[in-house]
């Protein structure tokens, strides 16, 4: 908790990670298993968290992702120009059991490419796979299928219970090959996930860690935005010019400080 | 409540009304936050080269007598990288300390947008130079430029403004005075000196600005210095002000706000005796269901005034100038960077000649995000009685692509003006002089990439209103330096969130209601913090 925020002053690289997809295809949840090992079932909408940090460790580098969720502002399409800003990864998320949320995913990331940052690194998530599996490889769950019912967002779709009782692969409607497929033609790492079990959900975060260009964003932070690496005299003192509100010593009860 | 019934519709996503739903939202109320355009800040939006030349045409056609924005003009061709740019409709910079500081931390909205400092403050003088403007006593200190009597009376002079001065001998009966006046008469300062102090210091907008507010804001200022680096003023990343507005919105989110944004407002119509004590039906284009509100919170610029309804108008907390009810603006995009002066402060202010510039050899430095002030009468063909504030955003301030620079112009004016006089008009003896203070003069003024102008009107205060309604209109907003507009706006929310609250209270009341107001930001929930490591 020692550390500066600015993620410079050890080998940290910050990095900003926005979260999209559909209503109540457990974007919340997956995060909150990366980010705390945890699974809430029924978990309300997504209120209360500005955004959420987690280290993940990478050969001698320690990438500290700053995940922003959409706090439903994408839902009648009102998400702030700020939330996409200097983004270098975005996980995008669609739930295996509706094929109309990977249609969404594909919009999201159509999205991403016209407003986001152009290096950006995109993850395709197909969550929600623990009720598209036999039941023996979720042993881990000790509930039926109906606690999957996650209600990540305020949406008004009617998220209805998947049916017990039924064969689990009857339930997927979108095929792993046809996810791939899309994933590949448009340049995204692709997973499938489960927020219950945890399923894959640490591997999007590794995977995106790899693939992130840590030696430009450490650039970036170091001179402002790579961009500033001018022949301009005044760049050097113009990123120092840079404060952080948050550190002032004077408000340090208000301050994260992290 | 059902999902489309509220406690609050807020309508208008200004940087006002995007505090005031963000603190409604987190003391728990359910917020509706709606806005007719795309795009979030309303008139103070943070918009793309694109959107702005959008929003110059859209005023052009809607130009009619009691327009906010009249004569609104642009270039033709819009730069490209139209997206890397980050223009803002009510450019500002933050006193580090004041209202609007404490509530970007207070709300934890600073951590969504990044800061940085003034890189410096100079003014304009009549022989066609900028000279930095001194910001402490040290730099008055180290002046070799002032004569020793005159440093001696500026000292004297800037101890006593950031001091207790209520009461002090010294404003006795002169708190109404015109400021350049009492720093004149009351501390025999000379003519530049006053000019320096008024306008690039304590940000007057005509001479006949009263003494006492203006010492208040010099001393809010002097204290703000130091407590983020040299400069008492900080200026937001991407645009400054309307990323302000979108972060809050996003706070507002957080909590549970929900944001609507893009929909023309159809209709508010009044419910009577509804059984769940809603009292207005908001619907909207373009969205299936009806709004149900108990109170309407709404920008002045959302008109008309729904049939039946009689609005409660919130006046302004304070104004700067009474006087002033006009601003002619100019944006212009520039491809070459202006020059910053030599680092010797005031050295175009003496009365004796220095010793030769040893900067004068080398080229001079570029202008990354600063701010330039012509007093009044420095420029030949402009404003004889108010100050022209010029803000340069560039690169630094994440705001244009490399190597462009946006320059905002703000002209107050207290005259009417000729029907048929444009903003360009005005503005046109100040944008050649900025122009000719290129880095690189012998190849020529500047030729802007993009320019816009227009005449902004500050809007009236309602008359027809009652202090009983559930239909509440913010204060209008004033005409204010770019230094003071971000911190009033803020105090406005929160007497705005104050009359929200006390409504609310009235219509439902809850369980943990006390006499108290609820705190304007309650602390942070510690789930904001960073969590796992």
């Amino acid at each position: 908790m020692s550390d500066s925020a600015s993620g410079s002053a050890d080998k940290s690289v910050q990095v900003k990670l926005v979260l999209l997809g559909e209503a109540a295809v457990g974007k919340s949840s997956v995060v909150l298993r990366f980010v705390s090992n945890e699974f809430q079932a029924n978990k309300e909408p997504t209120i209360g968290a500005a955004f959420l940090t987690q280290k993940c460790r990478l050969e001698d580098r320690i990438l500290r992702y700053e995940i922003w969720d959409t706090a439903g502002q994408e839902r009648f399409h009102s998400l702030a120009p700020m939330y996409y800003r200097n983004a270098q990864a975005a996980v995008v998320v669609y739930d295996v059991t509706k094929a109309s949320s990977l249609e969404k995913a594909k919009s999201w990331v159509k999205e991403l490419q016209r407003q986001a940052n152009p290096n950006i690194v995109i993850a395709l998530a197909g969550n929600k796979i623990d009720l598209v599996q036999p039941s023996a490889s979720s042993s881990s769950s000790t509930s039926s299928p109906e606690s999957e019912d996650e209600a990540d967002d305020a949406t008004a779709t009617p998220d209805e219970a998947p049916p017990t009782g039924t064969e689990p692969e009857s339930l997927r409607q979108v095929p792993r090959e046809e996810a791939q497929a899309y994933a590949t033609e448009a340049g995204l790492l692709f997973f499938e996930t489960s927020a219950k079990t945890g399923e894959g959900v640490v591997e999007i975060f590794t995977e995106i860690a790899k693939k992130i260009p840590i030696e430009h964003i450490l650039a970036a932070t170091r001179g402002n935005g790579a961009r500033s690496a001018s022949g301009n005299p005044r760049a050097e003192g113009s990123q120092q010019s840079n404060v952080n509100l948050n550190e002032d010593p004077n408000k340090s009860k208000d301050a994260c400080n992290c | 409540m059902e999902e489309s019934q509220f406690d609050v519709v807020v309508i208008g996503t200004g940087l006002l009304e995007s505090i005031t739903a963000s603190a409604l939202s987190k003391a728990g109320y359910k917020v509706a936050h709606i806005d007719q355009n795309s795009y979030y800040g309303a008139e103070e939006a943070t918009l793309s080269l694109d959107e702005l030349a959008q929003w110059i045409d859209k005023q052009q056609s809607s130009d009619t007598q009691n327009s906010r924005f009249k004569h609104a003009k642009r270039s033709d061709t819009v730069p490209k990288q139209s997206r890397q740019y980050a223009v803002c409709l009510q450019p500002s910079i933050i006193p580090s300390i004041g209202p609007m500081i404490s509530s970007l931390v207070a709300s934890g909205v600073a951590k969504y947008s990044g800061f940085r400092l003034l890189d410096c403050l100079t003014i304009y003088n009549k022989t066609g130079s900028i000279a930095n403007v001194p910001s402490s006593k040290e730099d008055i200190f180290k002046s070799k430029e002032i004569s020793l009597l005159d440093k001696r009376r500026l000292m004297r002079f800037l101890t006593f403004a950031s001091g207790e001065f209520e009461g002090k001998q010294e404003l006795e009966g002169k708190e109404d005075l015109p400021f350049p006046e009492f720093l004149s008469t009351g501390f025999s300062l000379n003519e530049n000196i006053c000019s320096v102090i008024s306008y690039a210091l304590a940000f007057c907008l005509s001479p006949d600005d009263a003494t006492l507010p203006a010492l208040k804001r010099l001393r809010h200022y002097l204290r703000s210095s130091g407590r983020y680096g040299p400069s008492p003023f900080l200026i937001g990343h991407y645009g400054g002000t309307g990323d302000i507005a979108q972060g809050f919105c996003r706070a507002s989110a957080v909590s549970g706000g929900v944001y609507i944004l893009g929909r023309d407002i159809t209709g508010i119509a009044p419910i009577s005796s509804d059984p769940n004590g809603f009292n207005y039906a908001i619907t909207l284009s373009d969205f299936p269901d009806t709004i149900s509100t108990r109170l309407v919170i709404t920008s002045p610029s959302n008109s008309p005034l729904p049939v039946g309804v009689t609005p409660r108008q919130l006046s302004r907390t304070s104004a700067q100038v009474s006087n002033i009810h006009c601003m002619a603006r100019g944006i212009l995009i520039l491809d070459r960077p202006l020059a910053s002066p030599p680092q010797e402060p005031l050295s175009d202010f003496a009365e004796t000649a220095g010793d030769v510039d040893e900067n004068q050899t080398s080229p001079p430095l570029a202008i990354d995000t600063g701010i330039l002030v012509f007093p009044p009468g420095s420029v030949q063909g402009g404003s004889s009685k108010h100050p022209v504030t010029v803000l340069v955003t560039g690169e630094g301030s994440l705001s244009t692509p490399k190597g462009k620079w946006i320059v905002y112009i703000g002209c107050p004016l207290s005259e009417d003006l000729e029907d048929s006089t444009t903003a360009e008009d005005v503005l046109k003896p100040y944008v050649d002089a900025i122009l000719s203070l290129s880095t690189n003069p012998s190849s020529g003024p500047i030729d802007p990439l993009f320019s816009v102008s227009y005449l902004e009107y500050s809007p009236q205060e309602l008359t027809n209103t009652t202090n009983e309604s559930t239909y509440i209109i913010v204060p209008p907003p004033a005409i204010a330096s770019l230094a003071d507009i971000c911190d009033e706006l803020t105090v406005d929310a929160e007497a705005t969130f104050k009359a929200a609250i006390q409504v609310l209270r009235q219509l439902s009341p809850r369980e943990n209601d006390d006499d108290e107001y609820p705190p304007f930001w309650p602390p942070l929930p510690v789930e904001e913090e960073d969590n796992e490591w």
